[in-house]
């Protein structure tokens, strides 16, 4: 019985979807699979690929596989690009022997182009069925598609369909159907010589024009449009409220969701420590399990923005023209204007904007910028320069405070610059795909697809960035609540002595030597030890070892208290000097374990977290080194 | 900037606003050649360029095929082209199925 089972899951067939970008793909996908998708399980593939069981008619079932959108099986340029995973599970699905079907869905629109890659196909993978979509626009523009003198030329089934219509599963399921019982019947491998036809010859035969006008107008009306869009004023001011608005919904909308959580979380908190009493159970569950959880749930909303937003930006084909806009902007350092959204968002948070970069196609330009998505200012930092601007520049004008600030939050930025073109030099040199991109026809976004895409966002976030990040939390709390061997186990209404005989107190402790040359004593090395778990929580810490509560919210008496603080024989514990090299250390170390899960993610490896952190922590180290050394000894 | 009446034989880059050519060759490795020429940019392709992006962007460009691409001023200057319809700037290549012919 089991062997009859693995014998007919191995000769499910597989139902492969290729095409271009933008063909209607993902549309075509949602309606044979009806939103059920799953990620498929492919080691070392940065791309999704989806998969869904799918009952066709007749009683059969095919396993129907979405790969990401590509130009060429042939021409792959390197093996992480969409190209080169695409050619690599074609391959890999043919030598396992599964029967398997290939679907390219080609834009009728732009049938010469599409046909280029069915040329391709035909003549690497034999059967194929070739689905045409946007007949409907096709019959807007006065034009029709003779799909009877396609099959004839190409000796494959062809349909044209409108896969935004209800009836188009029925219809691409029996066609599926039927062409998988012919592959049961015939030999399925063609010979080479068959992919050989002028693709823009043929469409010119197979498309017949009914009226010229109105294909004009239509065109005309994309013209319009580039011509608006693509101003270099009008488009520029357009592009910037559209990023303005995406950028303040990314960054205000942490706020109502942490309160929000924030309300939930003392609820729990209370009924917690009402059963288990104070204690360390009672502290590992609040703040180590529920403030872990807290962190990830805080993260959601900014994530399911993200991908409302890129679904938008690419489904209506602006996503092109705004990265046409900025392209010379980047290309500075290297990257091309589609870089430009995530290196925006990372302004807000890097843990989205990290996911963001699945929009940029060159897998080398893509890892380049999740490396350097770490070093743009995000708002975690921004209480910490705060608390050190109040707490060091007190007596300064609000001009100087300002010009720090402003400093700080452009350090970043020219840092990630840097980094990016030292990058494109180094680690992630290489042969990247030609610098030449669609901009595909303005279209209206679907629903349907927006919706599983946000559903696949958000678990794939839960499943594999939150328990990262609820681990981690885990850890950092244990390092912040134990004792070390030898020490009282918890000193009653001592927070801060708590925190001095803490494990991360011994290793704060451990690590003056490495850190004084910085001028980081072990409470400062104490706070960077618990601002891994997020960078405000630096504030929070420092005032529990000065025996200040509540100074996130407050940071007045904790920035006088760091002022004022003395060593033992009489000299200031901490210098202006102090605070600009901590400073420079916050601008420069990936101070944040949520991103490092975000990239372990996205990178599937742990290779680039670790080279992440070994290169921002190096930087932040030698860059606090300058500032406080160099300071001092202009007698600073 | 070179125009269409001296030399016939010019770079994508030095294309203006309007122009239209012809794509003669393209100076990459085949394997970028031949991933150019899946995106639709290959050697007999005609283009007509519809704008250049600010301060050296990229080229907005639209082809006989059917296709819109921004061409990036580094890849622009590595393709060679002749120039068509010299007497016609404002001239539209009409997309395939509006009447157009096949072409090599």
């Amino acid at each position: 019985m089991g062997e009859d089972a693995s014998a007919s899951r191995a000769r499910t067939p597989v139902v492969v979807l290729v095409g271009r970008p933008n063909a209607g793909k993902s549309s075509l996908y949602n309606r044979l699979t009806g939103g059920n998708a799953r990620v498929g399980n492919y080691p070392g593939v940065t791309v999704d690929i989806l998969e869904a069981l799918v009952d066709l008619p007749g009683g059969r079932a095919a396993k129907v596989v979405d790969l990401p959108g590509l130009y060429s099986i042939s021409a792959t340029i390197d093996p992480a690009t969409d190209e080169g995973i695409a050619r690599r599970f074609l391959e890999n699905a043919r030598r396992d022997g599964q029967p398997m079907l290939v679907i390219q869905v080609v834009d009728a629109t732009q049938l010469a182009l599409g046909l280029r890659l069915t040329r391709e196909l035909l003549g690497q993978l034999g059967p194929l069925l070739l689905v045409a979509t946007q007949a409907d626009i096709l019959a807007a523009e006065g034009r029709s598609l003779d799909t009877k003198e396609l099959e004839d030329a190409l000796g494959v089934s062809a349909v044209a369909i409108n896969a935004r219509s209800d009836a188009v599963r029925d219809v691409v399921l029996g066609r599926i159907a039927t062409c998988l019982d012919r592959l049961d019947a015939v030999p399925p491998l063609r010979e080479a010589s068959e992919g050989t036809f002028d693709p823009d010859e043929l469409a010119t035969r197979v498309i017949c024009e009914r009226s010229a006008a109105v294909s004009r107008g239509r065109r005309n009306l994309t013209a319009r449009a580039d011509a608006l869009l693509l101003h270099p004023l009008a488009g520029l001011a357009i592009f910037a409220s559209v990023l303005t608005v995406l950028f303040a919904s990314v960054y205000l909308v942490a706020d109502p969701v942490s309160q929000l959580l924030d309300a939930a979380s003392r609820v729990l908190a209370g009924w917690i420590v009402a059963g288990f009493g104070e204690g360390l159970v009672s502290s590992f569950l609040v703040d180590g399990v529920l403030g872990g959880a807290g962190t990830v749930l805080t993260f959601l909303p900014q994530v399911v923005i993200l991908t409302v937003a890129m679904e938008l930006l690419e489904a209506t084909g602006y996503l092109s023209r705004g990265a046409f806009l900025v392209d010379r902007l980047l290309s500075v350092a290297r990257l091309g204007g589609r870089a430009f959204i995530p290196l925006l968002t990372g302004h807000a948070c890097a843990v989205p904007a990290i996911y963001a970069t699945r929009i940029l196609r060159d897998p080398r330009e893509r890892l380049t910028t999740i490396l350097i998505l770490p070093l743009m200012t995000c708002s975690a930092r921004i209480p910490v320069y705060g608390l050190l601007i109040a707490a060091f520049f007190a007596g300064s004008s609000a001009w100087t405070k300002s010009a720090v600030f402003v400093l700080l939050y452009f350090a970043g930025i020219l840092f990630g610059l840097l980094a990016a073109l030292a990058f494109r030099r180094t680690v992630t040199k290489g042969k990247s795909l030609p610098m030449a991109t669609e901009l595909p026809a303005y279209r209206s976004p679907e629903l349907r697809v927006l919706v599983s895409s946000i559903k696949r966002a958000t678990s794939r976030f839960l499943r594999e960035v939150g328990t990262t990040i609820l681990a981690a939390a885990m850890v950092l709390w244990a390092l912040l609540n134990i004792p070390l061997p030898g020490r009282p186990a918890k000193v009653e209404n001592d927070p801060g002595a708590n925190l001095s005989h803490s494990i991360a107190g011994g290793v704060g402790r451990a690590l003056e030597p490495v850190t004084a040359p910085l001028g980081f004593d072990w409470r400062i090395n104490v706070g960077l030890i618990a601002s891994f778990g997020a960078r405000e929580l630096m504030v929070g810490t420092l005032g529990i070892i000065n025996g200040i509560e509540g100074a996130l919210d407050d940071p007045s008496p904790l920035a006088s208290q760091l002022r004022s603080a003395k060593t033992e024989d009489g000299r200031p514990r901490y210098r202006t000097r102090t605070a600009l090299a901590l400073m420079a250390f916050f601008v420069l170390a990936c101070q944040c374990l949520s991103t490092v899960a975000a990239v372990r993610r996205e990178t599937r490896s742990w290779r680039w977290p670790a080279f992440v952190l070994g290169y921002t922590y190096a930087l932040a180290y030698l860059a606090a080194l300058v500032v406080n050394q160099g300071l001092r000894w202009m007698g600073g | 900037m070179v125009t269409a009446a001296k030399s016939p034989v010019i770079l994508l880059d030095q294309l203006r606003p309007g122009a239209h050519a012809r794509v003669l060759h393209l100076s990459v490795d085949d394997e970028q050649a031949a991933w150019l020429g899946a995106l639709g940019i290959f050697e007999g392709q005609r283009l007509s360029v519809l704008r250049r992006g600010l301060f050296g962007g990229p080229l907005h460009v639209r082809s006989r095929s059917g296709g819109e691409f921004a061409i990036d001023r580094s890849l622009a200057r590595l393709i060679r082209v002749v120039t068509e319809f010299p007497g016609r700037p404002d001239a539209d290549i009409p997309p395939i199925g509006n009447g157009g012919g096949a072409h090599g």
